[in-house]
């Protein structure tokens, strides 16, 4: 179902994914029903790389992320990471989530530790690295203040801190800025942009908002539902730093949007009466008529 | 149609000393000590007076129904002597000996719950059970078994207060939310840091509240098995009270109770139960 795969460059893939399936039965005992979360997915992703995937809810991105992560098991095909098999969770391939999962007890310092302290750090190199660190999110005066006294986006700035620290080979990103305020989450970009051109890290980057996925992408992976797949891969030809306002990126966003848009319909027809239709046409006009529709563009 | 399914969960304004104080400030404002004092003072002396009222319309003597002066003197007496003091001290040794040995047990018998499905089965409905047993039922088996002494008032502690250790123990722990489990794995956490450093500390809110019902269980079960022995306590100076109809001292020891009850419970395990929350994030929810 790869309409049209644009491989990455000739460099050494970093993951590569070989006809992954991941299904999960639905209803019990003979109304059973298998529903494809994902189905056949072939992806392979080269290292420095900036990939997002995007799409619908139910289109198996997360699921996908979380097998590339280790959290669960394909039940048919392979994943292999820097050429291994994929067995289980690691800091080598290290996970952001959307609700950043810093912890409570710990203030930020103590959290920018914590990957550093499994690690078996001493003191002293723990203190350096987590500073280090808290000073490339600019938290460094916030360092002993607790999660609960941050805002979403200044624990989102911890919880990248606290990834990058153990220096690991890839970042997998589940939605991270998904819980943000518009404004918190243009700030969130650039500092991403910044922090991945200093630091090459592999980045694969789950999100639901076509404009985000577009400004941090290399390529762009948009994804369908029933059964999830990747329906279409895209290269962003913009190099970064990025002008976030460029034209060519609404542009793609509306390549995208319109790709999306029986996607659309089959959320209305699993969400819904049989007889509530979409009117197409005013759903491609708004998808064409861009930017001013999403939040976070609003100048 | 941007936002394919948006989340809609809005951000907190940035300024973190604006929300660091709104967060210190959770609950009503506190008001002013003297304050506090001054309606304290003003409630004691409402409820002194109504029962001063209603012995005098009763119309009964003293010796029947006693009114709140004798009361407070012989609390005041008592105090001073030792007497009570020395009761209060007794019994607090003891419970807190008991809710030592239940802590311990509880909480190992609560990690052997979470540990292991077998366990769960094996002993989960058995805690339950002994959970909602009236610890005083333990008693008569106790003195059996142990005879009419301090070993008996012990085992009926332990027993009252180990069931909500136990089971606070394997809530806490079963309940670590699934994203900081994962964050664990993602970091490479072994077994033993894990526990240590992410289900133990994850768990606290939920064992807290745990611990704080165990110590109410232990402190009733307490009371309820010295009652019935002869060992020196605050059961004994009531029994005593009440073989000489002496309606003043049993008021007198009631009040210490209650004191040393609201002491414990509200201003020790509250207190340490409302910060707990708060720094977990969980206040005010």
């Amino acid at each position: 179902m790869i309409a049209e795969v644009q491989t990455g460059t000739n460099r050494t893939a970093k993951v590569s994914i070989k006809g992954v399936s991941k299904h999960f039965a639905t209803g019990d005992g003979k109304a059973s029903k298998r529903f494809f979360a994902l189905k056949d997915v072939d992806l392979e992703v080269s290292d420095g790389e900036f990939v997002t995937l995007v799409g619908p809810s139910g289109c198996g991105k997360s699921t996908l992320l979380n097998i590339i992560a280790g959290f669960e098991k394909p039940d048919a095909g392979d994943v292999y990471f820097e050429g291994r098999p994929v067995v289980a969770a690691g800091p080598d391939r290290l996970v952001l989530f959307q609700d950043h999962g810093l912890f409570p007890w710990l203030n930020v310092q103590q959290n920018v530790e914590f990957g550093l302290r499994v690690l078996g750090l001493p003191k002293k190199e723990r203190r350096e690295r987590a500073m280090e660190y808290l000073k490339m999110v600019h938290l460094q005066k916030f360092r002993h203040s607790y999660p609960f006294q941050l805002s979403g986006g200044m624990k989102q700035r911890t919880a990248i801190a606290r990834a990058l620290a153990v220096h690991p080979h890839m970042l997998l990103m589940d939605e991270p800025f998904g819980a943000l305020d518009p404004r918190t989450r243009d700030i969130m970009h650039m500092e991403l942009q910044s922090l991945w051109m200093q630091t090459k890290k592999t980045i694969i980057f789950v999100t639901h908002s076509v404009e985000e996925a577009v400004r941090l992408a290399d390529r762009v992976v948009i994804m369908a539902s029933q059964p999830g797949r990747i329906r279409k891969i895209l290269k962003v030809p913009l190099s970064h730093p990025r002008d976030f306002l460029d034209p060519s990126l609404a542009e793609l966003r509306t390549t995208i949007l319109a790709e999306l848009e029986d996607e659309l319909n089959k959320l209305v027809q699993r969400e819904g009466d049989e007889d509530w239709h979409l009117d197409e046409k005013s759903i491609s006009a708004r998808a064409r008529r861009a930017p001013e529709i999403d939040g976070g563009e609003g100048i | 149609m941007d936002e394919i399914a948006t989340s809609g969960v809005a951000e907190r304004p940035a300024n973190t000393r604006v929300i660091a104080r709104e967060a210190g400030a959770q609950g009503p404002p506190k008001p002013l000590l003297w304050k506090m004092m001054a309606s304290a003072v003003l409630l004691v002396a409402f409820w002194l007076l109504l029962w001063e009222i209603a012995f005098r319309i009763s119309g009964k003597e003293e010796y029947q129904f006693t009114p709140p002066l004798p009361v407070l003197k012989t609390l005041w007496e008592g105090i001073q002597d030792g007497t009570f003091l020395r009761g209060v001290w007794a019994s607090l040794g003891r419970v807190l000996y008991g809710y030592v040995i239940s802590l311990g047990i509880g909480i190992v018998l609560g990690m052997l719950l979470v540990s292991s499905r077998f366990f769960d089965w094996l002993l989960g409905p058995l805690v339950l059970g002994v959970q909602s047993l009236p610890s005083i039922c333990w008693l008569p088996v106790a003195i059996l078994s142990f005879g009419l002494g301090d070993t008996a008032i012990l085992f009926v502690v332990i027993m009252g207060s180990v069931g909500s250790v136990a089971i606070a123990t394997r809530d806490g722990l079963s309940q670590v939310p699934i994203t900081y489990q994962r964050v664990a794995s993602t970091f490479g956490a072994s077994l033993p840091q894990r526990l240590l450093w992410v289900s133990i500390p994850a768990a606290l809110p939920a064992f807290i509240s745990g611990l704080k019902q165990g110590w109410s269980f232990s402190w009733r079960s307490l009371l309820a098995g010295e009652l019935l022995s002869n060992t020196v306590g605050v059961g004994k100076l009531l029994t005593e009270a009440r073989d000489l109809a002496d309606y003043p001292k049993l008021f007198a020891m009631m009040i210490l109770v209650v004191l040393i009850s609201v002491l414990v419970d509200k201003v020790l395990f509250s207190r340490l139960e409302q910060r707990i929350r708060v720094r977990w994030g969980l206040a005010g929810k």
